[in-house]
């Protein structure tokens, strides 16, 4: 009782497909909403026994002289105040008349300021690392993957298909998150994603190193048939493995703190995406390449048509 | 896997579970908190704690840019040689604070990351760092008819600065016991001083710092040696800041704070709490799938993974990795790496089982099998985590090198640990019923079980 795991490919692609494109289409209306360090600011983290409502904090801000101060409640009688990027001077003096205003049942936990150029190459950096990372990574499972000579490539340009999809559906939710609840990305985040890349690649090793190994063993046997049951075969640890990493990160999610919170949420749903994708997609991208190889190379008259191992 | 390992690994974790232990509350059999070595007279020791960033216990970071373009007059002197000497600066006026365990490091050639714990008073860090200290001393300028000052001053050159000040200390004097700041040239602008006081004998000289006037004194007579005094409405304590600045040294470059941070203790402390819970938590919930799943293969792959927990959090002490917020998660991320690779080596030794193979073939073709999975698997992880540490800055830092850790240690564990384990469990006739191990029981016909050489079968799942 084989599962068509590669025969309904175009099913899984459809699926990661429906996925991904509200997440597309979010990011490209600007849902993806940068934190202070990514736009340069001043985030004042303040914590009130009683906390006023949002307006009256605004309002007192702007009589201080900022009047582009947002303010965001947050749970445990946490308030959130963002303004442009202000000196320390600045910030002492808000913090004092605050606390004048409200005596007794204030404290101010948090007080993080970035100026925009540092924010500017905090972003350069976060995409440099991406990309660079991902070069790697193709470079180290093409090398895995020596003995199948240029076909190595292949596997790793599909783990980076894979990998991609699984950033993008953390971006996606994300923009999402951001254009309706204004959940804010920091490089916590960029950090979730690298990490999520990692694993993602991790997952995808794990079937492929299988295939390899299948190819290795039955060699002549057509590629389709030995995808299907190496995934059959790395099913279990596929789930188990991402089970227990779910586990601990909904352990993080539950008892970690508030700041903890976005970033285990990424890591979750990268991690399931993830998942996903080692199984029901990159395996499938190796296959519908040799197939469309197949295919150019029967309409050339060279070779013989049907999926072949490309050992 | 022989005996030596065994031992190996048994010394490996009774040293780590010693590292582990706070050691203000268990000093014996040792004297000393840390690691400890005399030899003949010499005595060193390192102390073992562990290193909590300023997230978790609270205080002010500051990232400073150099603006090498703002020094007037331009420098030749290069970048990373004006990094080196501005943390020199700062390091010196933060040990006059008293401030435990500052951090200062470039980060880049251009910035440098100051890190102050405990210090919760954000401008008061930031004017310390940022404050150029340039002390200048300018003549006045004079009117060449009446031959008196005019009221403006002008540099001599070139001009007469801070740069060869020997260390300034506080004295009190007059009547009313007023705090000065005493100081002394060095060679050769003792000699320049001495001129100075001849040239512009009964007229004020200007003492500027980071060109702002602190005093304007008369000159009362030719002075026989390079010292002088500093007076300027001090109290005792802004003297001593004062003293301390000169002492550490003029900033060589103009200072920009690109970042600021500040995180209160008691948040802080929290964050640890939380952490903490969270961590454990995670921990049990994971052994309890593991033993629940892979029965005796899960005992052995938690006890591997409680070694892997005290190797790991010893490696944090002794390297010493500083713990952030980021750095938490990336440990308890970890842990689920760290299961993954006896995940994949279990499977395995399933599958082989159900192939008819024996227990001891069976670990054995499992280790093999698993081995260039969690190889090629982990590499990429730390690839990652190499470049997440190459760019990122402070928590990112922090997250990638946990990670790197305790991927380093969770190969180590999945690889020697746990099959350690499973080979010493083997030993035993009454754990090497086939149930234990997760597989059904053999049909009773099969009596001893095959040597399962027939490699095309294993190829094949059974289900």
């Amino acid at each position: 009782m084989l599962f068509r795991f590669v025969e309904r490919k175009f099913w899984y692609f459809a699926l990661s497909a429906l996925l991904i494109v509200p997440g597309v289409f979010f990011l490209s209306i600007g849902g993806l909403k940068p934190g202070i360090e990514f736009k340069g600011g001043t985030l004042l983290d303040l914590r009130f026994t009683v906390p006023p409502p949002a307006a009256e904090l605004h309002d007192a801000l702007a009589s201080l002289g900022h009047p582009e101060a947002v303010v965001q409640g947050a749970e445990g009688g946490r308030m959130e105040v963002r303004t442009l990027t202000l000196t320390s001077d600045q910030t002492v003096a808000v913090e004092k008349a605050l606390k004048a205003k409200y005596p007794g049942e204030y404290i101010d936990d948090n007080a993080s300021s970035v100026s925009p150029s540092f924010s500017a190459e905090l972003v350069t950096n976060a995409v440099r690392s991406i990309v660079f990372a991902s070069i790697l990574i193709v470079l180290l499972i093409a090398f895995a993957f020596k003995e199948f000579g240029w076909s190595a490539f292949r596997y790793g340009l599909a783990a980076i298909i894979a990998l991609l999809h699984d950033a993008l559906v953390v971006l996606g939710l994300f923009a999402i998150l951001g254009y309706f609840f204004n959940v804010e990305v920091d490089s916590l985040f960029v950090t979730a994603v690298l990490t999520i890349i990692g694993f993602s690649v991790h997952d995808t090793i794990v079937v492929f190193d299988r295939i390899r190994e299948n190819l290795h063993l039955n060699r002549g046997e057509a590629l389709n048939p030995v995808i299907n049951y190496s995934i059959m075969q790395t099913l279990a640890r596929s789930v188990i493995t991402s089970l227990t990493v779910v586990l601990t990160l909904l352990a993080l999610y539950l008892f970690g703190g508030y700041s903890m919170r976005t970033f285990a949420l990424a890591l979750v749903v990268g991690i399931i995406s993830g998942t996903y994708s080692s199984i029901f997609n990159a395996s499938q991208i190796i296959s519908l390449w040799q197939e469309i190889e197949d295919r150019i190379r029967h309409r050339g008259g060279r070779g013989p048509a049907g999926a072949r191992a490309a050992a | 896997m022989n005996r030596s390992w065994a031992w190996i690994i048994a010394v490996i974790a009774i040293l780590a579970i010693w590292v582990d232990i706070p050691k203000h509350q268990i000093g014996f059999p040792f004297d000393c908190p840390g690691i400890c070595y005399r030899l003949g007279g010499q005595s060193t020791f390192v102390e073992i704690k562990t290193h909590l960033g300023l997230d978790l216990q609270g205080g002010t970071q500051l990232i400073l840019q150099l603006h090498p373009e703002r020094i007037p007059g331009g420098t030749t002197t290069s970048i990373d040689d004006l990094n080196t000497q501005t943390r020199v600066v700062i390091d010196r006026r933060i040990n006059g604070l008293g401030v435990s365990e500052p951090v200062i490091e470039s980060l880049g050639s251009d910035k440098v990351l100051v890190q102050l714990p405990g210090v919760s008073d954000l401008k008061q860090a930031q004017d310390l760092v940022t404050q150029q200290a340039f002390l200048e001393i300018k003549v006045p300028d004079v009117d060449p008819s009446s031959g008196s000052a005019s009221g403006t001053y002008h540099s001599l050159t070139p001009p007469l600065t801070g740069a060869n000040l020997k260390p300034t200390f506080v004295e009190f004097q007059g009547t009313n016991n007023a705090p000065v700041v005493h100081f002394e040239f060095g060679s050769p602008d003792d000699a320049r001083w001495i001129q100075l006081s001849k040239d512009f004998l009964n007229k004020p000289v200007q003492i500027l710092l980071d060109g702002k006037e602190i005093s304007a004194p008369v000159i009362q007579q030719v002075f026989t040696s390079g010292t002088g005094v500093i007076q300027g409405n001090f109290t005792p304590q802004s003297a001593k800041d004062l003293s301390t600045l000169l002492n550490s040294g003029a900033l060589p470059v103009p200072l920009e704070v690109v970042q600021s941070s500040r995180v209160e203790p008691t948040l802080g402390q929290d964050s640890v709490k939380r952490s903490l819970v969270a961590g454990a938590i995670g921990l049990l919930l994971v052994a309890l799938f593991m033993i629940l799943y892979y029965r005796l293969p899960g005992v052995i792959a938690v006890m591997a993974l409680f070694f892997y927990t005290a190797l790991t959090y010893a490696v944090f002490r002794l390297i010493p990795v500083t713990l952030t917020l980021a750095g938490v998660a990336g440990f308890i991320l970890s842990i689920g790496m760290a299961v993954d690779a006896n995940v994949l080596t279990f499977e395995r030794i399933k599958e082989e089982l159900r192939n008819g193979k024996t227990l001891r073939v069976s670990l054995d073709e499992g280790r093999r099998r698993a081995f260039p999975s969690i190889l090629y698997s982990n590499l990429a992880t730390i690839l990652t985590a190499l470049i997440l540490f190459n760019f990122g800055t402070g928590t990112v830092k922090g997250f990638a090198l946990t990670l790197i850790v305790g991927v380093v240690v969770s190969f180590f564990t999945a690889v020697f640990v746990t099959q350690l384990l499973l080979h010493a469990a083997i030993e035993y006739s009454s754990l090497r019923r086939r149930r234990l191990w997760g597989v059904e029981e053999k049909p009773a016909d099969g009596r001893g079980p095959t040597d399962g050489r027939d490699g095309r079968a294993t190829a094949r799942v059974t289900a």
